[in-house]
């Protein structure tokens, strides 16, 4: 009988691959209980810094949202072509560098939406509105799971479903955040500028 | 290639911002008044020596050299516009049309519903309560009443 000497990388545990990704996670949680504990602590000052060209701060937020929104569903579009996911589409060259930008615009688009909410209103744990819970613990968990993920898609060895991961909480977060906000808003309001 | 470019500065420019947010998140003071109007309103203002000030009919100040002293300025006080105030300070809340949203609903009549004594709204506007800021040292008596009694009219 004959044994063979399996190599020993391919079962023994990765150590070397899951440090860097649980340092990632761990700097992501660090920024969205940041920015909760910021929005718990501030007090809410009420206050419009800007509107951009919309009408009032509220509306300015929600179109903004749904922008980043979008940008985050052509992430996600993008992605799946870039890997290799979606039969009959082949990548064009420029698709990495587009997938890039959108990324990057959705948090751009985010950035005064954030402020606002943090900065004017702040972080509502109040149990008794659901939909404004969610959309605080979302809030944060988005900026979160945005950081961990610029980390993981620029680190080298990681586990294979930790970007995939990553990608799905940081879209699964911004929607819920716009369902929460944007969504109810368009819907209980109608479109406003 | 010029996308690739294009994604370095939108890279960088995201840098810049998200920088940006973090340090107004801190350094960003709110408004506050420095004295309330009404006291504003009661203080004689002062003129140069030398000075005669009047006003005409709109509002404009008129000069004349007479060696006098100075009397003493009409102000014209330009009227408040509690909807503006209100989409300012209270619509990211309450909802552009008072319809709530973080914070209670104020239209159709919720807003006297849970005040009937209008000076308890005003208190509460005021002083503050819950997660609700208080906007007592942010606009000016009238104008914090003139808010009040808007939010009652959704």
């Amino acid at each position: 009988m004959t044994t063979t000497n399996a190599p020993h990388a391919a079962i023994a545990p990765r150590w070397n691959s899951w440090a860097p990704l649980g340092a990632a996670v761990l700097i992501g949680a660090g920024l969205a209980v940041g920015l909760g504990a910021y929005g718990r602590v501030h007090d809410p000052t009420g206050e419009t810094v800007m509107t951009l060209f919309f009408e009032q701060q509220i509306t300015m937020k929600a179109w903004l949202a749904t922008g980043a929104v979008l940008s985050v569903v052509f992430q996600v579009g993008s992605a799946l072509v870039l890997y290799g996911k979606v039969d009959r589409f082949t990548a064009p060259s420029w698709l990495g560098d587009a997938h890039r930008i959108s990324g990057t615009v959705a948090l751009v688009l985010s950035l005064p939406v954030a402020y606002h909410c943090l900065w004017a209103i702040g972080f509502s744990a109040d149990l008794g509105v659901t939909r404004v819970y969610v959309h605080s613990i979302a809030g944060c968990l988005f900026y979160g799971a945005f950081a961990t993920k610029v980390i993981v898609v620029r680190s080298h060895g990681l586990p294979a479903l930790a970007l995939p991961i990553v990608g799905a909480l940081v879209f699964t977060s911004l929607v819920a955040v716009w369902l929460t906000s944007a969504f109810w808003y368009f819907d209980t309001q109608g479109l406003q500028w | 290639m010029v996308i690739h470019r294009l994604a370095q500065l939108v890279q960088l420019f995201s840098v810049v911002a998200f920088a940006a947010f973090g340090v107004l998140l801190f350094a960003n003071e709110p408004t506050l008044l420095s004295a309330p109007a009404s006291a504003k309103a009661d203080t004689p203002a002062e003129s140069p020596a030398g000075q005669q000030v009047d006003t005409d009919e709109a509002g404009a100040i008129d000069t004349a050299e007479d060696g006098g002293t100075a009397v003493a300025v009409v102000e014209t006080v330009p009227p408040i516009d509690a909807g503006a105030i209100f989409a300012d300070r209270c619509s990211s809340c309450h909802g552009s049309t008072g319809g709530g949203g973080v914070g209670p609903q104020l239209s159709a009549g919720q807003a006297a519903a849970a005040f009937p004594d209008i000076e308890d709204q005003v208190t509460v506007v005021s002083d503050g309560r819950g997660r609700m800021p208080s906007f007592g040292n942010r606009i000016t008596d009238e104008e914090l009443r003139a808010v009040v009694r808007f939010t009652r009219t959704l």
